[in-house]
């Protein structure tokens, strides 16, 4: 067996130092809903949530990521939507991590749609 | 593999299972590669269980096909391994399937963190174990365990991730590999 180098021990050690670093975060929001069917988890969603989580952590954003089923569409999997209070929602396809990225740099962080990868859209 | 696991854990959840044990076990002594996911969610009456694995059947009521059991089925048998379906309405549900490690067939394990992450970040209120079994070791983690070291709002913060995928890797994935 090879030694376990972390613990749960180290993870308190991290809450403790995180926690006198960070200040709560302010924010409108926004929720993303990941598709996480066959179908989704078959195109690659697992990547693209992770890629979208990671960034945005690093632009320290606050928004809600949740999940969703198959709804349908397999063939433009992984999908993602976005709902921005008072905005449209919007259906992106085919999200790839780089997708992800730009969707969490472009539309997430500074309310430009990335067009190329919309799918779908509902008025609100 | 890692994604058929995440795929049929999903199952679970959506069987409002709100406990889910995953045990892998590898082993070359005994060439094979197995995973037992147990739900403790409404289960599946016979009839039910018999039709799982059918592509064209679901309990899913927006559509008729569901691909999840019927996939993992068709690679196990691929690889010369065994395909199990128990299940009691109120009880919950055993999904068994295993591979033979040197058969041609036998998908690669995949990126099993990475499964145990997505479902860490999406399925709080649920229990979910993950049990590994090898050769010479053996490993169990559960995501509750982690939540208690944290608060609500600091689960998807990308230094816990960090934390959750490297404490996995180290732990669980090197238990696999050393089997």
């Amino acid at each position: 067996m090879s030694k376990k180098i972390n613990s749960l021990e180290d993870l308190r050690k991290l809450r403790a130092e995180k926690e006198k670093l960070t200040s709560p975060r302010e924010g409108d929001n926004i929720q993303v809903i990941v598709g996480m069917g066959t179908c989704g988890i078959a195109a690659g969603a697992r990547d693209a949530m992770l890629a979208l989580l990671d960034e945005i952590n690093k632009k320290n954003l606050k928004v809600n990521v949740t999940q969703t089923g198959c709804i349908g569409m397999c063939e433009k999997e992984p999908l993602i939507d976005v709902i921005v209070p008072g905005k449209s929602r919007i259906t992106y396809g085919n999200v790839t991590a780089d997708v992800a990225k730009n969707i969490v740099s472009q539309h997430l962080a500074n309310g430009q749609i990335v067009q190329q990868n919309v799918v779908g859209k509902i008025e609100e | 593999m890692s994604h058929v696991i995440l795929d049929l854990v999903q199952n679970s959840v959506s069987a409002k299972a709100d406990k889910v044990e995953i045990k892998l076990t590898a082993s070359k002594r005994q060439d094979l590669l197995s995973v037992l996911i147990s739900d403790n969610g409404k289960g599946m009456d016979e009839e039910q269980v018999r039709k799982a694995t059918n592509p064209f059947y679901s309990t899913r009521e927006t559509r008729d096909i569901g691909l999840g059991l019927p996939f993992a089925k068709m690679m196990a048998e691929q690889a010369n391994g065994d395909f199990k379906i128990l299940s009691k309405p109120s009880k919950g549900t055993n999904v068994y399937f295993s591979f033979r490690l040197s058969h041609w067939d036998c998908p690669p394990i995949g990126d099993l963190s990475a499964t145990f992450v997505s479902l860490f970040i999406f399925h709080k209120e649920i229990l979910v174990i993950f049990k590994v079994k090898s050769d010479d070791g053996s490993f169990t983690l559960s995501n509750q365990e982690i939540y208690k070291e944290l608060s609500a709002s600091q689960i998807t913060e990308q230094w816990v991730i960090e934390w959750v995928r490297e404490y996995f890797e180290k732990n669980l994935v090197n238990t696999l590999k050393e089997g």
